[in-house]
């Protein structure tokens, strides 16, 4: 052997040598760990089949799979039937539930840095995971079977966690979920609620009236001018109307912060459509219910569809992974949706005080504090105090502070309620349980098989009181004088409601001909404070438009149901585009807009008049508001609603320097801008402008959805706001007669495992307008449980 | 290639993706088999590479089997990296023929 033998072989080892250790002790080290081929833990966590049987100790259940990862889980005994949801859940959907419950916890930022401290100062302020604590506490003293089963339930989350390799998301992160709780299922109930009621319009309309002055009222109504509320006719409640006790000369807060709020408030778009058409206007003579809420799209979907069997009863629909039990489906006497009823159930104080106290009425209250430290991935921990006063949590950014009132601070009874929906055996059952539904505010309709059918608005309704008489809540009070009190609120705690809307007095109709609910207006006259504003009756007032169509005609089909969720009339349309047409040369801006004057008004993927008609409106609503609100030293998201644009002529607004001088002069604008927008984007059909994107939380293109053209717009009834991803989140049209066919679908899969043939697979029929049968064949893979009592 | 070598080989290549399949030091150690039992180092090279895919194809029939296979194609970095990580380490591993007294035989 001679020395280049000698120096070639010490080379190759060192080489050799260096790659392995490189391997272990390098940061190349994650990625071979998570990416090699055939040991890579990614791949391992896609690949690992569920076991084919798992002991249980609390009895026998089946869990088997259809085709599109639905489970079919039955079981005699109904803690053995959730603890086999929970696997379900555990297995399909972990990493969705841990992120949901990280957000309302305010531990992102432990896994995602910085980008999410914002985010958990907001929420570890508000404090959800007290109020959770709370519910879990409350519901343990109320109510021992759903807490049983709520305990039953989170056993199979953690069987699964523990039985199986993580999701790939865990593994991309390099983090470990910690054992699921009831309480992490109550802070995911909270999540939704949150999106549902939390609002912040009080504080956003109290920034904006001294900035607007004259123009405020043009800009944001009260008030939308229609005919076409859910429950027409006169039908209402009593009570005692409201007084304003308004009496600010400046806005308690600044826009910045009043912002600052608002964007953890939901993004635009969330809404729903619902209806239900009893027997007499069908063409079966059953009832006929539909529902699609509008929720934010995400990959994978909001929504899990389960179908659970308990021997004597059923129950088929979707809930929020996390959650065990159906909240919207049917089951074997009725059928029921919601929408979001649009009620003021939060308010704001301010205060006069210290870092350490606040007035309040004749007193000086300490504040209750805690110190709370977020961990944060990659920088330093950051200390939070947390700090509550009579009303609730003080949400304080920057030194501005306000305090919170929300019904979702107490303990609620939402969890029995849904349980019992599932189980009610009719419409008198349906009702009592509507009555434990504590939170969220939602418009509910429910059919059952005997023919009846409901309307209720659902969740506690605070009155507020000020000085012993009642006030509106659509302003910000001064704690400190105790005004806009509520009584019979205990935040973090039981409240007993005493001071709240009773449930007779809510709105809603038993055995109506039909109902339509799409966020609008509820009731001309409730007799009391009910919402500070509604979503505008685009959608509500199409609705009614076609059903009292339909009515006079042969009796309404579960098809006739489908058309009308897939319905593309714009009602925003049909109020702006004769107005352009009169302002400004269409024919002259050529193609597409030259389509415009014998346009139908729907928004259709491959309609011209429906790509002119949305370019238009964007550069129109740019146009109109873009400089007179910079000028105000306001951003977009104080912009008004599509409502006030589409329909705003004379107003002291176009008398500004900054404005257009007229609506016709704004539209002759947003016109050339529209048609130059359009030729520099290129878009060439109304379907590429509205194409479905949807994202995964985690960023990673291979995560997301592939992109897909739809119809609809955020105004029709076939909903997608392209903008914020929000739209159709689940539609379901389910017949009460035994020979119709209940249909459904996802905007999505049902598997949360990206690398799944069903993590995406309804996601082309549900952007092209298609259902899958609610009744399933349940013949893939199962998993049986037991033999561990 | 004698008979005796193939059955080696054979038992080399088996025994890393055994290895393989539960750390990723099996996708070098097969490398470092097979450049061993290469005749040349043009061989050598062309057996770590050889490995690498052969290692990555038993990956897809993994995929395949757990229906994983469409999603895998637009997987991006993963895909990449899945496909890199066998082909780089049994390459880098065949360089081990180089250990060899007779390695600079053509």
């Amino acid at each position: 052997m001679d020395d280049v033998d000698t120096a070639r072989r010490g080379l190759i080892a060192t080489v050799l040598g260096g790659v392995a250790a490189g391997g272990f002790l390098t940061p190349a080290s994650t990625y071979l760990d998570q990416f090699a081929p055939l040991s890579g833990s990614v791949w391992a966590s896609t690949t690992d089949d569920p076991p084919s049987r798992v002991d249980s100790e609390y009895g026998e259940a089946t869990l088997q799979y259809d085709g599109h990862r639905v489970p079919r889980v039955a079981a005699d005994d109904e803690a053995a039937l959730y603890h086999a949801v929970g696997y379900a859940h555990g297995t399909d959907r972990l990493f969705g539930m841990d992120l949901q419950r990280r957000l309302m916890r305010g531990q992102l930022s432990a896994v995602v840095g910085e980008a999410a401290l914002d985010s958990d100062r907001f929420r570890v302020q508000m404090d959800f995971a007290r109020a959770a604590d709370a519910n879990w506490t409350a519901m343990q003293d109320r109510d021992t079977e759903v807490a049983g089963l709520l305990e039953a339930y989170t056993d199979g989350v953690n069987a699964a966690r523990e039985d199986q390799a993580l999701p790939p998301e865990f593994e991309l992160l390099g983090y470990e979920p910690a054992p699921w709780t009831p309480a992490d299922t109550l802070i995911l109930q909270l999540q939704i609620s949150w999106t549902l009621t939390g609002s912040f319009e009080s504080l956003r309309r109290s920034v904006l009236e001294p900035k607007l002055e004259d123009s405020f009222d043009d800009l944001f109504p009260r008030r939308y001018d229609h005919d076409s509320p859910i429950l027409r006719d006169g039908v209402g409640t009593t009570g005692e109307r409201a007084s304003s006790s308004e009496s600010r000369d400046s806005p308690p807060v600044s826009s910045e912060f009043a912002g600052w709020l608002s964007g953890f408030e939901s993004p635009p778009g969330i809404g729903s459509n619902s209806w239900v058409v009893s027997g007499e206007y069908t063409a079966s003579g059953d009832p006929l219910l539909a529902n699609d809420p509008h929720l934010s799209l995400l990959a994978p979907p909001v929504w899990y569809q389960q179908h659970l069997d308990w021997g004597d009863g059923w129950v088929r629909g979707v809930t929020f992974p996390g959650v065990p039990f159906v909240i919207i489906g049917e089951n074997h006497a009725g059928a029921w949706g919601f929408t979001n009823a649009g009620v003021d159930v939060l308010d704001c104080y301010t205060y006069d005080g210290d870092d350490t106290g606040y007035e309040y009425g004749d007193e000086r209250r300490e504040y209750e504090t805690e110190e709370h430290t977020i961990e944060v991935d990659g920088a330093d921990d950051v200390t939070v105090t947390k700090r509550k006063t009579v009303h609730g949590p003080v949400v304080e950014r920057e030194g501005e502070e306000v305090g919170v009132a929300w019904t979702g601070f107490s303990a609620t009874a939402t969890t029995d309620a849904v349980h019992a929906m599932a189980h009610s055996e009719g419409i008198e059952d349906f009702r009592e349980a509507t009555r434990d539904f504590d939170l969220p505010t939602q418009c509910v309709v429910y059919a059952d098989r005997d023919g009846n059918t409901y309307h209720k608005v659902t969740g506690r309704i605070p009155f507020r009181y000020t000085d012993g008489e009642r006030v509106p809540g659509w302003q910000v009070f001064d704690g400190s004088a105790r005004e806009g009190e509520w009584q019979g609120y205990t935040p973090y705690g039981e409240s007993t409601w005493d001071g709240f809307v009773p449930f007779e007095e809510k709105p809603g109709a038993v055995n109506p001909d039909y109902v339509g609910t799409a966020n609008q207006r509820i009731v001309d006259d409730p007799g009391y404070y009910l919402a500070e504003s509604y979503s505008p009756p685009f959608r509500g007032e199409r609705l009614y438009e076609v059903l009292d169509n339909w009515a006079g005609e042969d009796g309404m089909t579960p098809e006739d149901m489908r058309d009308l969720q897939r319905d593309t009339v714009d009602t925003r349309a049909r109020r702006l585009v004769p107005r352009l047409l009169d302002a400004a040369d269409v024919e002259a801006t050529g193609s597409p807009f030259d389509a415009l004057p014998d346009w139908d008004y729907r928004m259709d993927r491959d309609s011209d008049g429906a790509l002119a008609f949305a370019v238009f409106l964007d550069a129109y609503r740019e146009t109109l508001y873009d400089d007179g609100f910079t000028d105000a030293g306001l951003g977009e998201d104080y912009w008004p609603g599509d409502w006030v644009t589409v329909t705003l002529g004379d107003s002291a607004w176009f008398d500004r320097d900054e404005t257009p001088a007229s609506a016709t002069e704004a539209m002759q604008t947003a016109l050339e801008t529209a048609a130059d927008r359009l030729a520099d984007e290129g878009w060439e059909s109304y379907g590429e402008y509205n194409a479905v994107s949807l994202e995964h939380p985690f960023g990673q293109s291979f995560l997301n959805y592939p992109e897909l053209p739809t119809d609809g717009s955020p105004a029709t009834l076939n909903n997608y706001r392209r903008d914020s991803d929000a739209g159709s989140s689940w539609r379901m049209v389910v017949p009460m007669s035994e020979d119709g066919e209940a249909t459904v679908v996802l905007p999505g899969g049902n598997d949360g495992d990206p690398f799944s043939e069903q993590y995406d697979d309804q996601l082309r029929a549900w952007a092209d307008g298609q259902y899958y049968a609610f009744d399933r064949e349940f013949a893939g893979p199962s998993i049986e449980f037991g033999g561990d009592e | 290639m004698d008979r005796r070598r193939g059955v080696v080989a054979l038992v080399a290549v088996t025994a890393s993706l055994a290895f393989a399949w539960v750390h990723w030091l099996g996708l070098l150690v097969g490398g470092v088999a097979v450049g061993l039992l290469a005749s040349s180092w043009p061989r050598a090279l062309a057996a770590g590479l050889g490995f690498g895919a052969l290692a990555w194809l038993a990956f897809l029939g993994v995929l395949w089997r757990a229906s994983r296979l469409a999603a895998y194609w637009d997987a991006g970095l993963l895909l990449y990296a899945s496909v890199g990580i066998p082909l780089a380490l049994g390459l880098v591993g065949a360089l081990a023929h180089g250990l060899k007294s007779d390695a600079s035989t053509a």
